[in-house]
């Protein structure tokens, strides 16, 4: 039996969180296939979506669960899909159009969306982050020295609070970093699937707090904007949980939103 | 300029991350302060978190709470790590001197008190009296400042003996040439 996902044409910023897909109780099949054919962009967003769901659904019981991701038919997209899936986790694969062969990697993708186990990793993950963010195969669209380490330091920060709020998530904590197929931006894009303040009364109540407690303590989220302010850089934020989002440039807004599972947060450098 | 321990970082690490692993850094300064001046190394660390440096610098502001004798001087940090420690003492409101471009300076802390640790720098050893001269001026006004300074690890002081009346002291600024030629101890990272 099978579960199967589509991924819409245009899959970007926090709407592609929208795919990540915790079936429902009753309804678990152990094959899950994400067809994602017909997509005519990615982002690291969608990556730590995608990712998300594949490790989620790898988690779960039972003998023979396996997931397979039917890339793009062709052009950039393609490459870049399969760069940032790529490798896929463990029982998972990528599968090509009939015909096609594997594409060529879009060097955009910073760090392609992966599972993080521990702030080993984590830091790991941080040096090879500030290293191809500045290639010199990047051309004009590698990052800077301050826009890299902004990055890099801002990826342990986001795993610790994960690996340390989220406990309960079956993705673990995923990340993923890629500059935009179409401009400058550079995004790092962290995920959980911990459910417990996602599915509160009040969502949007505790991410309100849980950025009022970062600013009150010193935290991570509050260290990533002010680094970036201290560095003259152009950084937003965003964060979702549940049926809450917020944002922050220069300013925080925070607002009701579509409901997605889990805990994401976003940093975008523009650029 | 007594005997210096040397703590190097980046030993084993070259990315400095989380609030724990800052802890246990802090750690192995407060034992290495207790025995005298410390020269912390960031020597091949590549990234660290204000989260991490947060507890370094949490800390330290506690343990040079009142200094008088101790020095301490970061050394070695590329220019992000400095970029983060500057950020991390500003929201502490606090400084320490950093050796950077062969030259002692002053990370965080006011423009007036990085001028006076670059005065003092010039005297080397010296005294209230002599730094004031050299400022132009008047001794109560630069007290509150080589307060600050030896409140940063910047400066020591120890009580001068030689003065004919009254409580004097003989102030020590750090410099490249005393560090290069200081005899370092170095001390196990084993954060």
């Amino acid at each position: 039996m099978t579960q199967e996902r589509s991924v819409q044409k245009r899959t970007r910023g926090r709407r592609a969180l929208q795919h990540i897909y915790l079936p429902p109780d009753g309804q678990d099949d152990p094959e899950l296939v994400i067809d994602a054919r017909h997509a005519a962009s990615i982002d690291a967003f969608a990556g730590v979506a995608l990712i998300g769901t594949v490790e989620h659904h790898l988690s779960l019981g039972g003998r023979g669960r396996s997931a397979r991701l039917l890339v793009p038919q062709g052009g950039e997209v393609m490459g870049r899909f399969c760069t940032m899936l790529s490798p896929p986790p463990k029982r998972c694969k990528l599968e090509f159009p009939q015909g096609q062969t594997a594409p060529v990697r879009d060097g955009r993708v910073l760090l392609p969306a992966i599972r993080v186990a521990s702030m080993d990793e984590a830091d790991a993950l941080a040096l090879f982050l500030r290293a191809s963010s500045q290639r010199r195969q990047l051309g004009d669209v590698r990052l800077t020295g301050k826009e890299a380490a902004t990055l890099a330091e801002a990826l342990p920060a986001l795993v610790e609070n994960g690996l340390k709020h989220a406990s309960g998530s079956s993705c673990g904590v995923v990340v993923c970093a890629a500059i935009e197929a179409d401009n400058r931006e550079a995004q790092l894009v962290v995920l959980d699937l911990d459910l417990r303040v996602a599915t509160a009364t009040d969502p949007l109540a505790q991410l309100r707090d849980a950025w009022a407690r970062s600013r009150e303590n010193l935290g991570g989220l509050y260290y990533i904007t002010e680094s970036a302010t201290k560095r003259n850089l152009d950084i937003s934020l965003q964060l979702k949980t549940g049926s809450a989002a917020a944002r922050w440039r220069g300013r925080f807004n925070s607002d009701a939103a579509d409901f997605t599972p889990g805990w994401a947060t976003g940093i975008t450098i523009h650029r | 300029m007594k005997q210096l321990q040397l703590l190097k970082l980046g030993e084993r690490e070259r990315v400095l991350s989380t609030r724990d692993r800052g802890r246990v850094a802090a750690d192995l300064i407060q034992e290495a302060l207790d025995k005298g001046s410390l020269v912390i190394s960031f020597a091949d660390v590549e990234i660290a978190t204000p989260s991490y440096l947060d507890e370094i610098v949490k800390r330290l502001g506690g343990l040079l709470r009142g200094n008088e004798e101790r020095v301490v001087v970061i050394t070695a940090a590329n220019e992000e790590v400095a970029d983060s420690l500057e950020l991390v003492l500003g929201k502490h409101n606090m400084a320490i001197a950093a050796m950077q471009d062969n030259q002692v300076r002053l990370l965080g802390g006011s423009a007036q008190l990085k001028k006076t640790l670059t005065a003092a720098q010039k005297l080397g050893t010296f005294s209230a009296a002599d730094l004031a001269e050299e400022l132009e001026l008047k001794l109560p006004n630069l007290h509150q400042r080589l307060k600050d300074l030896m409140e940063s690890g910047a400066l020591a002081r120890e009580p001068d003996e030689s003065a004919p009346r009254g409580k004097r002291h003989r102030y020590d600024a750090p410099s490249p040439s005393k560090l290069k030629t200081s005899k370092l101890k170095v001390l196990e990272a084993s954060c």
